[in-house]
């Protein structure tokens, strides 16, 4: 299962004398890793749990679908 | 500063911010206590009692000690902070000197209500700068787990930190281990 990439940008702070750098990860990502830091930009991969759930959402769209053209199917025997 | 971590799964697929000559991909796989590690088909067993980390000072709470004990179930109490802002969590290790470093780390966090917890793992190249490598958040109230691991070349030391989402609610976490192996 690959995980998708993004291109975000960074945050700086400074607490205690220390900077931390973190990325700005896309809304709704809930775990991300760093594929590598380029200046004010990082790249990023989102977790299993994030690419599980759009999967999930494919197959759920897909279902869906099927669902929408078996009814089609039906209708008109059930009608006449 | 190649860096790439893996999702916590049996068998992890770990490839490189940075192409490294003759290394095109290599796999991470768990068990027990050991690390199977394979590049270009050549099979590698990495010992976590061996790490290179094991017996080194936490250096976030030195008395605790289980976090670089070369033990992946061994862990502690769970340490809690009631921060908006990022603090120490419960474990980090200073390796001495930039290097190549394998890094695997376990470590679980909840949040005491329905706020979220962040925690994250940062590195440093040198005790001032510290690169977020993973995040994760959760509004479970019971333990989340997750492992992942690096390859990096551009830093020396590794610790955990994290914070709440909401003030007045506790963020949770505790460190199963940190296991830093010198490639």
């Amino acid at each position: 299962m690959s995980m998708p990439r993004y291109r975000v940008r960074v945050e700086k702070f400074v607490r205690d004398g220390e900077t931390h750098i973190f990325p700005i990860p896309p809304p709704g990502v809930t775990e991300y890793y760093v594929v590598g830091y380029y200046d004010d930009e990082a790249e990023i991969e989102v977790g299993a749990r994030e690419t599980e759930i759009e999967m999930l959402r494919r197959e759920l769209e897909d279902l869906k679908r099927r669902v929408s053209e078996l009814e089609k199917a039906v209708m008109p025997r059930a009608t006449a | 500063m190649p860096v790439r971590i893996a999702p916590p799964a049996q068998e992890m697929r770990l490839k490189f911010a940075r192409e490294i000559p003759g290394v095109l991909t290599y796999t991470l796989g768990a068990s027990g206590n050991l690390l199977t590690v394979e590049i270009d088909r050549m099979r590698y067993v990495l010992d976590v009692a061996k790490a290179d980390s094991v017996g080194k000072q936490n250096m976030n709470y030195p008395d605790r000690a289980y976090a670089f004990d070369g033990d992946l179930d061994t862990t502690g109490s769970f340490l809690t902070t009631d921060s908006l802002t990022y603090v120490p969590g419960d474990a980090g290790v200073d390796m001495g000197r930039v290097d190549g470093y394998l890094v695997y780390f376990k470590v679980g966090y909840y949040n005491q209500s329905t706020a979220d917890t962040y925690v994250a793992f940062e590195a440093s190249p040198d005790l001032a700068n510290w690169y977020a490598l993973w995040s994760a958040r959760t509004n479970y109230s019971t333990e989340q787990i997750s492992t992942a691991h690096f390859y990096v070349t551009s830093y020396r030391a590794f610790r955990f930190v994290f914070r709440t989402g909401r003030s007045g609610v506790s963020a949770a976490m505790r460190t199963y281990e940190i296991a830093v192996f010198r490639i």
